[in-house]
């Protein structure tokens, strides 16, 4: 390497930063960070650009770190934030930004049509194409006389070692684990969880995790959600869905939600993504290609997906369910190990 | 240039490539460990036992990956390099392919193989697969490849006179045991080190095998409900003395020197020093089956159940996004790395400290290093960087520099410093000898870019946290569309990957290849 050399390479490495940040500065289109997996999110986004010509740039969760590691980036923006809307693949997480002041209120005409229970009425936040927690059994396995009924099946000694639920630390275990703490009481939801320590369930990564344990006859059931159990349906898998507590407390319902964020730099296009994402043609994608159940009266589901009313759900305040979910954190670390 | 003009060309070099690392390397730490400061309780951890049990774990897991690396991959590394094999290249090159992949892809084929309902699975190969002997045995699969390179290069930069009077004294055998280990012992040190920092820091196939690990605790903080960075970088401090000790034990290793010697200078054609017996090729095959095995699983999986017509669909703009940001944060770690190695080698005080800096930032979890990026340049003024490919650049020399340079500072090191002595008594300026310097060591470039550019195109954790909004690398796609994504997409586009890294390698060596006329 000679001076000439070097200065060649310097002068082109110099330039092409310049180039690229060139590139960067565009303030067209909209970003949107989602926790939603990206197989089905995207698909939805590109519908929107198409619709609209408004590009999406967007970035997604891994399956690891779902619904929390957007969420943590969102935080960790906040002195400069980046992004315009947050489509969240739970209600709870949205609460997060709420406290810390970081969402833009938007109440859109789209949201008429969604039930109360579903959305703020300041606009902070509004659900939207939901999930359940579900029980997923592998057929080789489980007999019929032997399915579980209840997420308290995987406490039983029956089926110790034999199960598994992905880390309540991430993704919507999270969520299920700060509901049964407001639903039960934290001492009784420590309990349980205690008592599936006992019992050895096995602790996955993601619930995409324990799909793919179920699947595999690693396991015999485990919990995960509906879009995760569905896509072992469409594989062929020998598998069994169960929500679970439907003569009991009930299944967890997880609508999506969607948050426009405080900051944004592209206000309109924000906007008319948020009012797309809230429409009866995205719940009906959601439920076609992700088993979503609609949220919204009278759109139309697949014969796989359960509509929500038929559901004996459980009752849940999203804002309590989030409070609990910031206080069990210490205590869920030390369960983990962690 | 004037004799004055002159005596400042060095430093001022020299001080444009520290800039480039210090650039990349410090605001982050200083964001992350500032964190530490404000945060409340964040050392109230260390008091507990838990912790250090759990440290310790991480240490001895790592600690057999490194042993069980060392003791397959180096007669392996002397085989590849110093034995008469056919397709010799061949199957080094596909034995060195599981290097180009996060390793958690790999140890998913494994569970297509080994789980229980696997092509060979069962219950028992499940529950070792689910265990720490899992966990090893499938770190060891993909590290074990570095291990072997790094050997292969030292075997074949040491004197060929020693080796042949080894052989004409003792045979091969004792030639290979008494000349080419103990020779190319700094590099098979620099290789052991290399494979514990990556094995303690590995996240990804910890988390999938159930496997607890120290930096599971420290993404708790990043990844949970709790943001709390203050915790997570008061919890990394502990890899800060970890670095020092690496450091402290690779230059005990390296007779005292700042960075182990790895040759270059005996890189051409010479005589094997093992003549070609059928176990021989044998070897050879079951170490690159070992490596093609995991990602042929994938592939076959995928193919099973129709998802590999699908990837093109999903592939997006990905794999340009990946070559872009790679390929110009390699750039920018050759140039760095060529003139900070030089010093490095030479024992320079810039060199040395910028190294350690930079180790540093390599022995560190990706998400602390991550998130660090994101608070030093997330700021309207720099917006132009966070918002673009650039944060990657950035990301990827801040966590890989310390590669590219230790790769120079490698292969410089084996040359005689009388030269550059005699160059400067003579008068040669700063660039002369920096050519001098470098022209002995002809792979040195090759090698630090080839290293740069797969290590970059190979990220996932700290690019996953960073990628600008609709400018996801390949690695970060793959892993978003993991989650319920089609089976065989994950594996097509894994493929692809390897492909690339494959290609964008070998334009790299046709581009920087020693030429006859140089």
């Amino acid at each position: 390497m000679n001076r000439r050399h070097l200065l060649a390479l310097s002068g082109a490495a110099a330039a092409a930063p310049l180039g690229l940040a060139g590139c960067s500065q565009s303030t067209q289109g909209v970003v949107a960070y989602t926790s939603v997996d990206q197989v089905f999110s995207e698909p939805v986004f590109q519908a929107f650009e198409r619709q609209s010509g408004i590009r999406v740039r967007a970035v997604y969760d891994t399956e690891e770190t779902k619904s929390t590691g957007v969420l943590n980036r969102l935080i960790a923006e906040a002195q400069n934030p980046q992004a315009d809307v947050f489509w969240s693949g739970d209600p709870v997480r949205p609460f997060q930004l709420i406290r810390r002041n970081l969402v833009e209120p938007y109440v859109s005409p789209q949201s008429t049509g969604l039930p109360d229970a579903f959305k703020a009425a300041d606009g902070t936040w509004t659900g939207f194409a939901a999930r359940a927690r579900v029980l997923l059994a592998n057929r080789k396995r489980v007999s019929d006389a032997d399915m579980p009924r209840s997420i308290r099946d995987l406490a039983a000694p029956g089926w110790r070692g034999q199960t598994a639920m992905a880390n309540p630390l991430f993704g919507t275990t999270t969520m299920h684990v700060g509901a049964l703490a407001a639903a039960w009481g934290e001492a009784a939801m420590r309990s349980f969880l205690t008592d599936l320590k006992t019992n050895g369930v096995r602790i996955s990564s993601s619930n995409g995790e324990v799909k793919r344990l179920v699947v595999a006859g690693e396991v015999a059931f485990g919990l995960t959600d509906t879009d995760d159990a569905n896509e072992a349906l469409k594989d062929g898998a020998n598998v069994a869905v169960i929500y679970p507590d439907q003569d009991d407390f009930g299944a967890l319902v997880i609508p999506t939600s969607v948050v426009m964020l405080r900051g944004a730099k592209r206000t309109e296009a924000a906007r008319a993504l948020v009012d797309y994402l809230l429409s009866a043609d995205v719940e009906r994608q959601m439920a076609e290609s992700a088993a979503h159940m609609p949220l919204r009266p009278g759109v139309p589901t697949p014969a796989n997906v359960r509509p929500v009313s038929d559901l004996h759900a459980m009752q849940v305040d999203y804002a309590q369910v989030s409070d609990q979910i910031e206080a069990q954190q210490d205590w869920l670390r030390r369960w983990g190990g962690l | 240039m004037t004799a004055a003009g002159g005596k400042w060309q060095g430093p001022s070099v020299v001080a444009g490539a520290a800039a480039v690392i210090l650039i990349a390397v410090v605001p982050p730490l200083i964001a992350t460990f500032g964190q530490v400061i404000g945060a409340e309780d964040v050392l109230a951890p260390f008091a507990t036992a838990q912790l250090w049990l759990l440290f310790a774990r991480s240490l001895a897991l790592a600690g057999a990956v490194t042993a069980l690396s060392l003791v397959v991959g180096v007669p392996l590394g002397i085989l590849f390099a110093r034995a008469h094999l056919p397709l010799q290249r061949l199957l080094f090159a596909a034995h060195l392919s599981i290097l180009f992949l996060p390793p958690f892809l790999p140890t998913l084929g494994w569970f297509h193989v080994f789980g229980r309902d696997g092509y060979l699975g069962g219950p028992l190969s499940a529950a070792i697969l689910f265990s720490d002997v899992g966990l090893v045995l499938a770190l060891t699969n993909v590290l074990l490849p570095a291990v072997t390179g790094l050997t292969a290069i030292g075997a074949r930069g040491i004197d060929a006179s020693l080796e042949e009077a080894a052989r004409v004294a003792g045979g091969p055998w004792r030639a290979a045991a008494f000349v080419v280990v103990p020779t190319a012992a700094p590099a098979i040190a620099l290789a052991g080190v290399i494979v514990f920092a990556l094995a303690f820091s590995e996240l990804g196939v910890p988390m999938f095998l159930r496997v607890d690990v120290y930096p599971e605790l420290v993404f708790s903080r990043l990844g949970g409900m709790d943001f709390a960075p203050g915790e997570a970088a008061a919890l990394a401090l502990p890899l800060v003395v970890l670095a020092a000790a690496l450091l402290w034990i690779e230059q005990r290793l390296a007779g005292g020197r700042a960075v182990a010697a790895l040759g270059g200078g005996g890189l051409g054609v010479r005589a094997p020093l093992f003549a070609f017996r059928p176990w021989m090729l044998g070897v050879g095959l079951i170490a690159a089956s070992i490596s093609l095995a995991p990602i042929a699983a994938l592939l076959v999986h995928g193919a099973e159940r129709g998802g590999l017509l699908e990837a093109g669909r999903w592939i997006g703009a990905a794999p340009v996004n990946s070559l872009l940001a790679s390929s110009l944060a390699a750039t920018f770690m050759v140039m760095a790395g060529a003139i900070l190695g030089v010093s490095l080698a030479r024992q320079g005080v810039v060199g040395v400290w910028l190294d350690r800096i930079a180790v540093l930032a390599f022995v560190l979890p990706a998400a602390i290093l991550g998130v660090g990026i994101a608070y030093a340049w997330n700021r309207p003024a720099t917006n132009w960087l966070y918002a673009s490919v650039l944060v990657l650049v950035v990301a990827y020399v801040a966590r890989y520099s310390a590669l590219a340079t230790r790769t120079v500072a490698a292969a410089v090191a084996q040359t005689p410093r009388s030269l550059d002595d005699a160059a400067r008594t003579v008068g040669a300026g700063y660039f002369d000898r920096l050519r001098l310097q470098l022209g002995m060591a002809p792979q040195a470039l090759i090698g630090a870019f080839a290293l740069a550019l797969v290590f970059s195109l190979r990220d996932l954790e700290t690019a996953v946290l960073l990628y600008p909004p609709g400018g996801e690398p390949l690695t970060a796609r793959i892993f978003t569309l993991e989650a319920n994504g089609p089976a065989g997409v994950v594996s097509a586009l894994a493929a692809l990957h390897m492909l690339i890294t494959f290609m964008a390698v070998g334009l790299a060596w046709f581009a920087l290849r020693p030429r006859a006329s140089a």
